[in-house]
């Protein structure tokens, strides 16, 4: 194999290894994104934090809010819940953009693995 | 209302399952904090506690369950170690749809021993409003794509994975283990039934069909909700460990369609099934020592 094709398979490599990475890391951030309470599982959404938002400027403390599974799930102190999934919100996103950076600026597979 | 985990342990010449379940139930307590119970038999318990100590076993299980298996339950399964290894053994997986009768537990979260479990990602589970959570959703630490569903064949209806199955006592998860239970025993008419090739005994076909019964024969509105998490993290046999850490294990991943070459995949504080249970085996004991207090 001459020198030109090893490097070219080698950056294909590299590309699946970064891509994979990129598509797990945002499936985990899916699933940190789901929320329980009373009983239902919510996927905290910006959709969802508008809503909730809504909700209270309209004057509503309690509401019945349907869940991921398209469940009715009652809720008691929206002004909570809100406070709840905003934190989750900026807690996993932060997060994804700290991992999305470590992947994208790696420039190995070594490094993209955190190998050492 | 009492909580734990459920897991069934049946080694066979080969594997050791016992030793998984002891690996997998010392993650169970780190990252979920809640009792396990593990179904075995006599064989495999006593085996464990000769090559594990006592103590450990003691640590991993607050509860054990001892069955007597039907020897008379034959069911062959080509268990591969990556593409290049092959070998055709017993599987004895005919008494899943027990669970419901042996759990402790009002919830109880029923786990392969192989599903790790790498996060608390399943905590969510508790306190559910739904009697019964199954996942249809998979993907595979080589894909670019989000979650994705499959059928039991190309024509058949949508296959559920019983890897990770939420229940609490309830009429309609009783209900349930017993349609499972009927499947099993007529296994031989439900598959031509709903026209699968494999002989093979599958717990995850027999819940899509029991499942599918209890929908009415329909695939629109089911009776049974999603897990709370995107889908499972499924591992395939023809894929190797390359290294393991505390929630967080590389993998050599074969690539499709070339088999043979592979690429690596870091999986973290995910929870995972491994397939290949010759390569958990190899590193079961690293994994003990890594989640043992």
């Amino acid at each position: 194999m001459n020198d030109r094709l090893e490097k070219a398979l080698e950056f294909a490599n590299y590309r699946q290894t970064l891509n994979t990475q990129l598509n797990k890391s945002k499936i985990k951030t899916d699933g940190l994104l789901i929320l329980a309470k009373n009983g239902g599982t919510f996927y905290v959404s910006q959709e969802l934090i508008c809503f909730l938002d809504y909700l209270i400027r309209e004057g509503r403390t309690r509401a019945t809010i349907f869940d991921r599974n398209k469940l009715p799930v009652e809720i008691l102190d929206i002004p909570g819940f809100l406070k709840e999934v905003t934190t989750r919100y900026f807690e996993v996103s932060n997060d994804f953009l700290r991992e999305y950076q470590l992947i994208r600026k790696a420039r190995n597979v070594k490094s993209i693995l955190e190998i050492e | 209302m009492s909580r734990g985990v459920l897991m069934y342990a049946h080694n066979n010449p080969e594997i050791d399952y016992f030793k998984i379940a002891c690996a997998n139930a010392l993650m169970i307590k780190k990252n979920l904090q809640v009792p396990v119970t593990l179904v075995t038999d006599d064989g495999s318990v006593n085996w464990g506690k000769e090559a594990l100590t006592e103590e450990l076993v003691n640590q991993c299980f607050e509860n054990i369950i001892i069955i007597k298996k039907n020897y008379k339950f034959k069911n062959e399964k080509n268990f591969n170690d990556t593409s290049f290894n092959n070998k055709s053994l017993q599987f004895y997986n005919c008494n899943h749809w027990e669970a419901y009768k042996l759990t402790p537990y009002d919830e109880t979260l029923f786990i392969d021993c192989d599903y790790l479990i790498m996060s608390s990602a399943l905590s969510n589970c508790w306190n559910s409003r739904n009697d019964i959570m199954i996942n249809h959703k998979i993907y595979s630490p080589i894909d670019q794509v989000t979650p994705y569903s499959k059928n039991i064949d190309d024509m058949g209806i949508k296959l559920y994975w019983a890897t990770v199955i939420y229940f609490r006592k309830s009429p309609l998860a009783k209900h349930l283990f017993y349609l499972v239970q009927h499947i099993q025993e007529n296994y031989r008419y439900y598959k031509d039934l709903y026209y699968f090739s494999s002989g093979m005994f599958r717990n995850d076909h027999a819940f899509s069909i029991a499942i599918h019964m209890m929908n009415g024969f329909n695939e629109f509105e089911s009776v049974v909700k999603e897990l709370p998490i995107p889908g499972l993290l499924m591992s395939w046999d023809v894929n190797d460990i390359h290294s393991v850490d505390y929630n967080n294990l590389i993998l050599y991943v074969e690539k499709p369609k070339v088999p043979g070459t592979y690429i690596l995949s870091r999986i973290k504080n995910t929870d995972v099934h491994i397939m290949n249970k010759w390569a958990i085996n190899r590193y079961a004991d690293k994994l003990i020592s890594l989640y043992k207090d």
